[in-house]
């Protein structure tokens, strides 16, 4: 890299280069640091005219490249695995414009999800996903992971919302596929090729995304329950409610446990080992408590309910403070998948029989069937002995329940040797078929996803 | 032993208030519980758990929408509400000392052991009221607590104040007014809350009970100034300079 460094300090200037090797520690690691890059330089590119004459003289060179938003990824796609270049979006984190008459918004890829939110509340709206790592993710590394997060039981996928993007190929080449029509069926819509592409077929700089009304009102239920039956029975009701606005479960066993993380925090109950939490959220325009409290109480009595936003800011901060108070309780493997929603406990009762061998527990986004497993290990020794067999286990139960062994969090450098078992042989050739057409010198994000 | 909780509607704390040049603009903005009233209401329901009081009566002073107060502090575990309705803006126009006459005449109608009230409300911060009502009973009082402790007619008070800790005792009735680390209320519950609609909650206008004199006039009401960003400066000497020349300190 060290011959490279004049070209670069032509092409973006020493300002926009990072080569301290302080500075670089947090770029070339993942944030649960499992993952440790050996880059000896960042850029941080300004503009798309800048981004597209790095990637040139990149692939001219073949320069490896790591495209990096917020650095938030589960699986380590966005640090580099050897000493790729770190090209990073931070600095490219204009909001263009908002269309006030199609709630459509343009920015650069670079801004932060917050920020977004922040933007768009001055007119009464919101970004249509929303996720935990919100104050530090960007807007095109959430589009190229297809984020999930918490309002897909409520707006679907974030694909729905991206409308277009500009997006840099690995040549250097600019591809406008901005577009601010809600309708346009001309042909194939290539920008889907690179929403969930991790980075691996281009860069995004600028993206056109739909935004969402922020509801009049907000009301969240803490629910507790017996056993895993009453948790799908209660799903099964509140898929019906259109005013639906998140479905989120926790085991006890966790929530149990995290008391001692939040000691501060209200806790809607004493969270006992043996029980069920919920957390339903309604959002819309008059919301009628009546009518909650009665479909609820056919479920449970163990119902509680926000009075104020505190209140409400409590009662998601004991779901959203889940997967950092678990990476205290020791050393964890988490497992991010899509399995069918009744089948959360059974598919955690076949990885360790009776729930015995190492703590774990699982807990997610129940509405869209996504469950995060998680196994807590006292030694990292102990983790790496179990991994191989535990994974093995895991990916075999998920195949044969038909599910995704990736429902949110993506590939990465985690799960890529998972792929072809997933997609089978024909599929994957097709998706590598594709990298090839967009990226024939193989120098954007290698070793990740394909 | 029979306690009134005095619990008043103010804006909610956690979202971000508009100011208009005639006051906080309260149109359609979210209203809840005072943060310490709920307090005070907390307090109450855990003395009546240890049952060393057998009766709560919760009562506030406010418009029609001041029931939804009152109904949070049924469900918390109050047994009886009495709403004084009144139209007027209850965050300028309702305050200490007219408050203060209200609540002693109630207080002398039903005959209370105790009030319960929290240290002030965070729309006004006047922090007035329950100290002008132990002063119109002519009762001991206890404001800022931190532990109440009741026994055999005594209530042993522990108050925040300025150099650490302080603790009174008295004879009851008295009034206490609660402050923040006395308690941390209790979610409602959704059983609770329809428990709580047939409870009984007593109606009465203001003009029953006595008179709004508006003796304090609210004359401006400003958002404070926003704040600069900070600067990191490389030593010392700089920073003296700074507090020197930009700060005026010195």
């Amino acid at each position: 890299m060290k011959k490279y460094l004049n070209s670069f300090k032509q092409i973006v200037g020493v300002q926009n280069m990072i080569t301290d090797p302080f500075d670089l520690k947090p770029l070339n690691q993942d944030w649960q640091r499992f993952y440790q890059g050996k880059s000896e330089l960042a850029v941080t590119p300004t503009s798309t005219k800048m981004v597209s004459e790095v990637l040139q003289f990149c692939n001219q060179n073949n320069i490896k490249v790591v495209p990096q938003g917020g650095n938030t990824s589960f699986v380590g796609g966005a640090t580099p695995v050897q000493d790729e270049l770190i090209l990073s979006l931070r600095k490219m984190n204009n909001i263009l414009e908002f269309d006030t008459t199609t709630s459509i918004v343009t920015a650069e890829s670079g801004v932060i999800l917050q920020t977004m939110n922040d933007y768009l509340q001055a007119y009464r709206y919101q970004m249509p996903w929303d996720l935990g790592a919100r104050g530090s993710c960007q807007l095109g590394g959430n589009i190229a992971t297809n984020a999930g997060g918490l309002n897909v039981v409520k707006n679907g996928p974030l694909r729905n919302y991206i409308l277009g993007l500009e997006v840099v190929l690995p040549s250097g080449k600019i591809l406008n596929l901005l577009n601010k029509n809600r309708k346009d069926n001309t042909g194939t819509d290539l920008k889907q090729l690179f929403i969930g592409s991790e980075g691996t077929l281009g860069i995004i700089t600028q993206a056109n995304v739909l935004c969402t009304p922020i509801p009049e009102q907000r009301q969240v239920f803490f629910l507790e329950l017996k056993d895993f039956d009453e948790v799908i029975y209660l799903l099964r009701s509140a898929k019906q409610f259109e005013q639906l606005g998140a479905f989120e479960f926790m085991e006890g066993r966790i929530l149990q446990r995290c008391l001692p993380f939040n000691p501060q925090l209200k806790a809607p109950f004493e969270f006992k080992d043996d029980k069920y939490y919920v957390l339903i959220e309604i959002c819309g325009q008059q919301i009628e408590l009546e009518y909650y409290f009665e479909r609820l109480l056919k479920h449970t009595e163990q119902i509680v309910f926000n009075q104020n936003e505190s209140e409400l800011q409590a009662m998601w901060r004991w779901r959203e403070s889940v997967p950092e108070n678990l990476h205290k309780m020791g050393h964890v493997l988490t497992y991010d998948l899509s399995i069918p929603p009744d089948k959360f406990e059974w598919f955690a009762e076949q990885v360790y029989y009776g729930r015995k061998g190492p703590y774990n527990a699982f807990y997610g986004h129940l509405g869209d069937g996504n469950i995060h497993y998680n196994i807590i290990f006292e030694s990292v020794d102990e983790m790496h002995k179990e991994q191989h067999r535990v994974e093995e286990k895991i990916i075999k139960l998920t195949k044969d329940l038909n599910g995704s062994i990736s429902a949110e969090h993506g590939i990465g450098q985690l799960k890529r040797h998972y792929m072809e078992v997933q997609k089978g042989k024909e599929t994957f050739g097709y998706m590598q078929e594709l990298k090839r057409l967009f990226d024939p010198n193989n120098i954007l994000n290698p070793e990740k996803l394909l | 032993m029979k306690v009134l909780v005095a619990v008043k509607r103010v804006v909610d704390s956690g979202i971000k208030v508009r100011v208009k040049p005639d006051g906080i603009d309260l149109q359609g903005v979210k209203m809840t519980i005072n943060p310490f009233c709920e307090i005070a209401v907390e307090e109450a329901v855990r003395l009546k758990e240890k049952k060393l009081i057998a009766e709560i009566v919760a009562i506030t002073i406010g418009p029609k929408q001041g029931a939804e107060s009152l109904r949070h502090a049924l469900a918390l575990g109050a047994d009886k509400a009495i709403h004084v309705t009144t139209d007027a803006r209850i965050d300028q126009a309702v305050q200490p000392l007219d408050i203060a006459n209200i609540l002693a005449k109630i207080v002398e109608r039903d005959n209370y052991n105790l009030v319960l009230m929290g240290k002030q409300s965070i729309d006004d911060d006047f922090n007035q009221t329950g100290q002008m009502l132990a002063g119109l009973l002519d009762w001991p009082q206890a404001t800022f607590a931190s532990n109440i402790q009741i026994s055999d007619g005594i209530a042993q008070v522990i108050r925040e104040i300025d150099g650490g800790l302080q603790t009174v005792k008295f004879k009851l009735p008295g009034v206490i007014t609660c402050d923040l680390r006395l308690n941390q209320p209790r979610f409602a519950s959704v059983p609770n809350i329809m428990k709580a609609k047939s409870k009984p909650l007593e109606t009465i206008p203001l003009e029953k009970l006595g008179k709004l004199h508006n003796s304090i006039q609210i004359t401006k009401t400003e958002a404070p100034a926003i704040r600069k960003g900070g600067a990191i400066v490389e030593n010392v000497d700089v920073l003296l300079q700074k507090l020197r020349n930009e700060a005026k300190l010195f």
